[in-house]
């Protein structure tokens, strides 16, 4: 079942499950019902100048990426895997690859447009695409994320590995997020516009996420049984 | 000496030219660092790794800085038997 969180909540499980060296994986389906700017752990840095200028609140995540602004529009996964499990992958590329397969189908499963980009596929960047924003999760198309009919990023992903377990994070844009609000809070007012074009969410509003969310995990605890690494 | 830097098998299937970034040092040169301590974290393809000591030693060099980015078979740092 998802689970409500804060982005706080969210990232203490994330530590707690991968300091925890599990025999298992461990699974968790988030929900944001308040917003809040989740800096990628390179951002560090920005912290300060991006909280004086937030209106919500605003945290580090431990993984790689861009900023992400969760919240009703987000639908949050949270995989930890022990590294020894196949499906974590040799390699940060190649542990993306089972989870965000299983995404794709499971939004598929759902109606909608998800194709996970392969390394290959991402490597054949066409002729007319907005430039990224860098500093947006969003903002940008990484191995293994997913897009829509359109190369429109509808799921982003990050990871953090250790010698035990490697946690991925997925967040699934269920409905339009404010990115009005991410840009200014990040002094980029000017790249709203763009991610807007960079992105596409499944739904045209929170109506229905819940829904949404609960075949996301009934599919993912489903593969995951399924396919035992 | 050993050099510390990210095991060619992280860089599997990475775009050639795409450089892994030093997000923090956990010390400083000269530290007394023992096996399996942190020592950096650094970020490649937004997947984050903490790097440890693969063994007692002292950290002689500090070659790439916080922020700073650095290509594949590249030593971030290097460690001397301690």
């Amino acid at each position: 079942m998802p689970i409500e969180t804060d982005a706080r909540g969210e990232q203490a499980w994330n530590a707690s499950a991968l300091a925890a060296r599990p025999a298992a994986p461990a699974m968790r389906v988030w929900l944001w019902p308040q917003p809040a700017i989740v800096l990628g752990c390179a951002q560090a840095r920005l912290l300060p100048e991006v909280a004086a200028r937030s209106p919500v609140s605003v945290l580090v995540r431990d993984a790689g990426g861009g900023a992400v602004l969760v919240g009703p529009w987000m639908i949050g996964i949270s995989l930890v895997l022990p590294i020894v499990d196949p499906r974590a992958g040799r390699s940060p590329t190649a542990g993306y690859r089972w989870l965000s397969l299983a995404l794709a189908a499971a939004l598929t499963e759902a109606g909608f447009v998800a194709q996970a980009l392969s390394p290959a596929e991402l490597a054949e960047k066409p002729v007319q695409e907005l430039e990224p924003v860098p500093w947006a999760c969003y903002g940008s198309l990484s191995p293994w994320e997913i897009v829509d009919e359109a190369r429109r990023k509808r799921v982003g992903l990050a990871q953090r590995r250790t010698r035990d377990a490697a946690l991925f994070v997925a967040g699934v844009l269920a409905s339009p997020p404010d990115w009005d609000l991410l840009a200014a809070a990040l002094g980029r007012q000017a790249d709203a516009q763009r991610l807007h074009g960079l992105t596409s969410a499944c739904l045209k509003s929170p109506i229905g996420v819940d829904g949404l969310a609960a075949g996301i995990e009934a599919h993912l605890r489903h593969a995951l049984e399924r396919n035992p690494g | 000496m050993t050099q510390i830097g990210l095991p060619d098998s992280a860089w599997e299937d990475v775009e050639a030219g795409t450089e892994a970034l030093v997000d923090r040092w956990w010390v400083a040169e000269g530290d007394h660092v023992k096996a399996g301590s942190p020592l950096a974290d650094v970020v490649l393809v937004k997947t984050s790794f903490p790097l440890v000591a693969p063994h007692d030693g002292v950290v002689d060099k500090i070659l790439v800085a916080p922020g700073e980015t650095f290509p594949k078979g590249a030593a971030i740092a290097t460690l001397s038997q301690g």
